[in-house]
């Protein structure tokens, strides 16, 4: 009996010194772990790019052809048409066939808009009236009625991408067709192909094919831009009646939209 | 005394001396063994809670993740963008993690981070950033042209993630940040700001942003009791109209080279619960080194008291065998 119980306590006693062991050895197990994430994001591509090239006016014109054309395009060429104090000028007969020309390039990765504005908007021009010195006769008394706004200066805007836009109009229209092409452009779009090369040109035609249908309203106002005393005597107000200068400024913007 | 009185006082001596040292060992080895489970509360349902040690931790109960607003808001025109709201509310939100890893006895220790539902392992990519926003109407604003994740003016995005302890015993847990730009020399006004569930804000404020390159020093650690979890919100935004000729020259440059931001999130989770304890291993090293020569010789003794079992045992038998010859000696003669 007495074996059997020593045994027994014997094999306890193992026992708990199995568990308890057991368990300290558990104590030395220490659990690790690591996790990591991340992300990168590079700069949205822009590049959008505006060029613009040429002159409309010039101080002096050159003979080509039948017309007379900037002497800047034709170094050397004898000059038919010169500004007397450096300003840039127009006439019947000159014209501006290269003109200028405006482009937008890039494919930006954000939508952006173009906008196209056109301050300082000038238009040679005489108001329709009657009973206006006719200055091509000589004679105090003649006069002549001018039917209609007479605008000498036509203008031609064309796109490589939406073809004419104006064609022989006024500088009105030209900030009007210009006005049409403002618009919002998703990401990624190529503005090369959407708004293409835009250029405008100008041109006083000299006698409309020989018939001279202008010729007293040109010569009218080339005698006020001389300040020539008019026969029979008129009272014209500058601005109003009449008006010796074009100009035009064309701003071509693109911006991100937010 | 006769020779087998001897053999019998010596036999219980011997018993004696064996009987005392196993009982010495396991009462020690048990003593000891409760003094380290006691670092562990029990809650009423007799779970490891160390709510006691982290009493902002939030219980950790299986249902939704706590929610992402990725709209990636650009603000009104003109104005700067939105961060895309905070992420989640609410406690316990989200599905545990099977993973389970046990250990040698000590409960079963399990962490997990992760992100809009995915978990994170090792170089995991998230969502911090996208390849393409939306505005409030909606529309796509900005979009990558080959799938890449951009950022440009007026993109912002708020990205939410949870570190979450599965497991039934508590963690110790670090979080560290890396934050760059490349290439070097570059800067972009993104920024960001970032906060944990509780508030507690680890970079900028409500109204306090900082460049992004910040984020390279945001650090965290803590305990976690056990089915417990933090989660945490990264904002950021690129401020539509602060230096437009700037954000023009990036955005340019950006044609040619690549001008990228780049976030890293770390995390690091050990068994060890001292919440006065250093954590943050990066090496895997299993084996506590505290204690070494105490754990030592309890292991020792309990070796020997192994040993000397089956010593005691197989004299005992010797013994036994040697008075059954001594008896039968005496029966014939």
């Amino acid at each position: 009996m007495k074996k059997n119980k020593m045994m027994r306590l014997a094999s306890g006693l193992l026992v708990a010194v199995l568990i308890t062991t057991s368990t300290i050895s558990g104590t030395f197990a220490k659990y690790v772990t690591e996790a990591e994430a991340g992300d990168t994001a590079r700069v949205a591509k822009f590049g959008v790019v505006v060029t613009a090239n040429g002159t409309l006016f010039d101080t002096t014109y050159v003979e080509e052809a039948e017309d007379n054309v900037p002497g800047t395009q034709k170094p050397g060429a004898a000059i038919t048409v010169e500004s007397s104090n450096g300003d840039n000028l127009v006439a019947p007969g000159t014209k501006n066939e290269e003109g200028i020309t405006f482009a937008i390039t890039g494919t930006p990765e954000v939508d952006v808009n173009v906008a196209v504005t056109v301050d300082n908007v000038k238009d040679i021009f005489l108001a329709q009236k009657t009973g206006l010195p006719n200055m091509t006769t000589g004679l105090d008394t003649d006069t002549f009625d001018n039917g209609a706004d007479y605008y000498p200066v036509k203008y031609t805007l064309t796109s490589t991408v939406l073809g004419t836009m104006v064609n022989g109009g006024t500088m009105a229209d030209v900030e009007t067709a210009l006005a049409a092409i403002n618009n919002t452009y998703e990401a990624n779009t190529n503005l090369a192909t959407e708004v293409g090369t835009l250029k405008l040109t100008w041109a006083w035609d000299f006698d409309d094919a020989g018939a001279g249908t202008y010729d007293k309203q040109d010569t009218l106002l080339g005698d006020l831009a001389a300040g020539t005393t008019l026969t029979p005597a008129t009272t014209l107000t500058a601005g109003t009646d009449y008006s010796l200068n074009t100009e035009v400024k064309i701003n071509i913007t693109v911006t991100q939209v937010d | 005394m006769s020779n087998r009185q001897k053999q019998q006082k010596q036999k219980r001596g011997l018993l004696f001396w064996f009987v005392f040292l196993l009982t010495v060992s396991v009462i020690a080895t048990s003593i000891l063994t409760i003094m380290l489970m006691n670092k562990y509360y029990f809650d009423a349902s007799g779970a490891i809670d160390i709510s006691q040690n982290n009493p902002n931790a939030q219980q950790y109960t299986p249902s939704t993740d706590p929610q992402q607003n990725n709209n990636g808001g650009n603000g009104s025109s003109g104005g700067n963008g939105n961060n895309g709201g905070n992420g989640g509310e609410g406690a316990g939100q989200g599905t545990p993690s099977t993973t389970t890893t046990t250990t040698n006895g000590g409960g079963n220790p399990s962490f997990e981070a992760s992100s809009d539902g995915a978990i994170w392992s090792t170089n995991t990519k998230v969502d911090i950033f996208k390849s393409s926003y939306i505005n409030k109407l909606e529309q796509i604003t900005a979009q990558s042209h080959n799938g890449d994740k951009i950022i440009a003016p007026g993109t912002s995005n708020s990205f939410v993630f949870k570190l979450a302890n599965t497991g039934d015993v508590p963690l110790s847990f670090e979080l560290d940040i890396d934050a760059y730009i490349t290439p070097e020399g570059y800067n972009i006004p993104v920024k960001a700001r970032m906060q944990r569930y509780d508030s507690k804000w680890l970079l900028g404020g409500d109204n306090q942003w900082h460049d992004v390159p910040q984020l390279d020093n945001v650090a965290d650690s803590g305990t976690m009791g056990a089915g417990k979890y933090f989660y945490y919100t990264l904002d950021w935004e690129w401020p539509f109209e602060i230096d437009d000729e700037y954000d023009t020259y990036l955005g340019n440059q950006a044609v040619d080279e690549d001008i990228s931001i780049t976030i890293v999130i770390k995390t690091y989770a050990t068994g060890d619960a001292d919440p006065n304890k250093e954590a943050g291993i990066t090496i895997p090293d299993t084996g506590d080194s505290s204690s070494l020569v105490l754990w030592g010789t309890m292991a020792a003794l309990s070796l020997v008291a192994c040993v000397g079992i089956i010593i005691f045992i197989i004299l005992l038998k010797r013994h036994e065998e040697e008075e059954e010859n001594s008896a039968l000696e005496e029966t014939a003669t």
